[in-house]
């Protein structure tokens, strides 16, 4: 009697730690899917498109000082009077580009305006006219990629001797990078 | 599915904008040049008045000479525009004056 009572204890011992073991590793695996499941709801992809387009950027410091002729050699032209006061910048992921120059209206007739351009980065062709340059002249070529600044605009007011006193007047020059 | 369409149309409309407002392969800048002519004269005088130049911008100029002997103090106006070719005359003329004066003024004036 006593020996089917111990039978009977171990086996309903062994069958609750069966269903406790059984239980366990239940949960283990419904907890191991559900984290499986998080994870798997963690991830995302996305395609990235680069891409870099032509940039072309041209700016200057300011307008430069006023050009004022008031006095001359004797027996000469009319003294020049120059300003290198203003400078000018660029940036370009374009190779062989230049800067051209423009004016919006000629200058008086016996007067000269000559403009130049530094550059580290092209061509400068030096002190270029510009009293006429009502179509665009050349004034930096072959500039390549990269960036320049701070570079130095000049620009020399020159007038024959026979220029009468001409008041205060202006121009707008245009300074275009382009290829 | 007409839901993703439009997504799909509107991402490459901006996407054409995009590349319009951006691609830039050419930019300017301006700046504003100011500029004067003064009234200006000068003149000098080399080698007892043998050699003399001037330069003036002005209408109308004179140069005076004042001379020791009053027979030969003479004035010579000089349009504007012809300034050497005029002085060229006060040049020969005040070569004479020199010769036979001693002592000279001249003044550039209008």
């Amino acid at each position: 009697m006593a020996l089917e009572f111990h039978m009977d204890f171990m086996f309903i011992t062994v069958t609750t730690m069966i269903k406790r073991i059984f239980r366990g590793v239940l949960f283990t695996a419904v907890l191991a899917a559900g984290v499986q499941f998080v994870h798997a709801q963690g991830v995302a992809t996305q395609s990235l498109t680069l891409q870099v387009q032509p940039v072309t950027k041209i700016a200057v410091s300011g307008n430069p000082n006023a050009l004022i002729i008031t006095d001359a050699v004797a027996g000469s032209d009319l003294t020049s009077v120059s300003d290198n006061s203003t400078s000018y910048s660029i940036t370009t992921n374009t190779d062989n580009m230049k800067i051209v120059a423009s004016i919006n209206a000629a200058m008086p007739a016996g007067t000269r305006l000559m403009l130049q351009l530094g550059s580290n980065r092209g061509t400068s062709l030096g002190s270029m006219d510009i009293s006429n340059a009502l179509s665009p002249v050349d004034l930096v070529t072959g500039i390549g990629k990269g960036s320049d600044q701070n570079q130095t605009i000049s620009y020399v007011f020159g007038a024959n001797a026979d220029i009468p006193s001409i008041p205060s007047d202006s121009r707008v020059i245009t300074l275009t990078l382009s290829n | 599915m007409n839901s993703l369409f439009r997504s799909i149309i509107a991402g490459g409309l901006i996407l054409l904008g995009g590349t319009s407002v951006m691609a830039q392969e050419s930019s300017r800048a301006a700046q504003v040049v100011s500029f004067a002519v003064h009234r200006v004269d000068a003149f000098s005088l080399q080698d007892r008045l043998v050699q003399k130049e001037t330069a003036t911008n002005s209408p109308t100029m004179k140069i005076t000479v004042h001379v020791s002997d009053e027979s030969l103090k003479s004035d010579t106006f000089i349009p504007a525009g012809n300034a050497h070719m005029d002085l060229a005359l006060v040049r020969s003329r005040e070569s004479d004056i020199t010769f036979k004066s001693k002592s000279l003024l001249l003044t550039i004036t209008d």
